[in-house]
């Protein structure tokens, strides 16, 4: 009985990571109408960032979130004007076999160094126990590091000037560049935080759990489901849908085998893609 | 302030490998209202989006103020006070109306003057300070053509272009924004309009560019223009 309880609490807290990765997918596609299959590899480089990082330095891996982030942004301008600034505004299978293409060539050298055995890092702050049951202190500090950064980037695009040119391009490209906004730096901009949220969660997944190069592809799947739960481009709701499935996770993994839960997932994906094509937070709009 | 202001000089310009533009050259005299008017289809939208760089020239010029802006994109040239308030508005839909016309102040040119210009347009439009906090979809088509223009002036324009002002709106609403246009020639705007209510648009400017097919067979003083036999007919219905 509290079995249940316990796991749907941490589904509740991984969720909220998964919503973190997601977030970046759909800041990218809301923005720029870029389908980001360069985004599972992220994920990957996150933890390998973070197991490099963390044995180089050994201080709390939660603190290392900030460079890791920095690396992100880095990572993401340097993404965007490979792969990216020239196939904006073409079909959308230019963008797709472009990212997939820098996919592939980062898991390949992705396995050429560390092969696809699996990598942890080894940290772990106490946990609280509750009866019979603790909950560990990672996936605590997972989750509200996940919360805090979704906040950051909420507030970021609600307050700040570059912030608000993010949602004018979002809103209308055109217009966005009759007020003044370059909306090629302005796009720049948007994919780096897009690529820095999926290497943020990778780098808060490699504290839960161990991670190969390959580990990514599962969260890229996760956050696609998520995306589309929340609606495409709706970064905040990626949060929430996020948590959502995590409850779902957390709800079904005490009955049934651990294998079966991509497959749940993606039936739930089709699902809703059929019965709420626009996301469970929209309302039907003409 | 009869310098010329604005510059068109035989601007070619299209969609892929349709030809909308044959040539066209314009001189928008500082200070001044000028007009274009024309058929629908005549190539006016283009022609606007063809100066602001949104529609890439095929050859010809344009200047500002002396200055060879051709090649530049859109973003840059509003940095230089070249302003467009687009046909169909285009606001932003998931913005409220005071984000609207915050992100009119968005260059290094308009932000200084945000402050003093927003009161402005509240003066000029209260319905818009009532609504700040709405998201501009939810406004009525009049009330987004006054976030269009509030988010031009915004813009601190030195060339305020206007891309039908009055289209779909109620005619009290539509003499109301014309009346905006005239106090804000007086404050020294250089005005260019394009309308589809020719009567009015001859009326209250200065020099009027008839644009057909793509090119300008007429031009001259609006008063002289409004009494051609020609214009009469064709776009006076007289
Ligand atoms: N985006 C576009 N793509 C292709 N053709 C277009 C586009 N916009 C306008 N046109 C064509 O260009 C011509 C001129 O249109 P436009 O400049 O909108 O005229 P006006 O504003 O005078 O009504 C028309 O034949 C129109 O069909
Ligand atoms: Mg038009």
């Amino acid at each position: 009985m509290s079995g249940i309880f316990a796991s749907m609490i941490d589904g509740l807290l991984i969720g909220s990571v998964y919503g973190l990765a997601a977030m970046g997918l759909s800041l990218i596609w809301g923005v720029m109408d870029v389908i980001n299959l360069t985004h599972g590899a992220m994920i990957a480089l996150g933890m390998f960032g973070m197991y490099l990082l963390f044995n180089a330095t050994a201080i709390n891996a939660y603190l290392l979130l900030a460079p890791m982030i920095a690396g992100g942004l880095i990572l993401g301008v340097i993404i965007y004007w490979l792969a990216v600034n020239w196939v904006v505004d073409r079909p959308i299978l230019m963008s797709l076999l472009s990212t997939f293409a820098v996919n592939m060539m980062v898991i390949g050298i992705g396995t050429a160094i560390w092969s696809t055995s699996p990598y942890n890092v080894d940290f772990s702050v106490p946990g609280i126990t509750v009866g019979e049951y603790t909950f560990t202190g990672n996936h605590m500090f997972a989750a509200l590091s996940a919360v805090l950064i979704a906040l950051l980037l909420e507030m970021f695009l609600r307050r700040t000037r570059t912030g608000k040119a993010i949602r004018a391009v979002a809103d209308n490209r055109d217009a966005a560049e009759l007020m003044g906004i370059s909306s090629t730096r302005v796009l720049m901009v948007a994919f780096a935080i897009g690529i820095a949220l999926a290497v943020a969660s990778g780098a808060l997944v490699s504290t839960l759990f161990p991670f190969t190069i390959l580990s990514g592809a599962g969260y890229q799947l996760k956050s696609f489901v998520v995306t589309v739960l929340a609606g495409l481009g709706k970064p905040f709701g990626a949060l929430v849908a996020g948590v959502l499935l995590g409850l779902l996770e957390g709800a079904v993994s005490p009955f049934i085998a651990i294998s079966w839960i991509p497959l749940i997932e993606f039936g739930l994906f089709v699902l809703v893609l059929i019965v709420f094509p626009r996301g469970i937070f929209s309302r039907a709009t003409a | 302030m009869s310098d010329v202001a604005l510059e068109l000089q035989n601007i070619e310009s299209g969609y892929g490998e349709v030809q909308v533009l044959w040539g066209i050259t314009l001189k928008v005299r500082g200070g001044q209202l000028t007009t274009i008017i024309g058929a629908n289809g005549a190539g006016k939208t283009t022609a606007l989006r063809t100066t602001m760089g949104s529609v890439r020239p095929w050859s010809g010029r344009v200047l500002l103020n002396g200055e060879d802006v051709t090649k530049l994109p859109p973003h840059a040239k509003a940095g230089r006070g070249l302003v467009l308030v687009p046909e169909g508005r285009q606001l932003f839909p998931d913005m409220t109306v005071a984000e609207n016309l915050e992100m009119g102040a968005y260059s290094h040119r308009a932000r200084p003057r945000q402050k003093q210009n927003l009161e402005r347009v509240y003066q000029a439009f209260p319905r818009l300070q009532e609504r700040s906090r709405q998201k501009s979809s939810t406004l009525s088509g009049g009330e987004q053509q006054m976030v269009a223009l509030g988010r031009g002036l915004m813009q601190e324009p030195a060339v305020l272009m206007i891309d039908e002002l009055s289209l779909g709106l109620a005619p009290v609403l539509a003499q109301q924004l014309f009346l905006t246009l005239k106090t804000l020639k007086e404050q020294g705007i250089t005005i260019v309009l394009v309308e589809q209510n020719v009567h009015l648009a001859l009326a209250v400017s200065d020099y009027t560019y008839v644009l057909a097919e793509g090119r300008v067979p007429i031009e001259g003083e609006s008063q002289k223009v409004a009494g051609m036999d020609e214009v009469r007919r064709a776009y006076l219905g007289l």
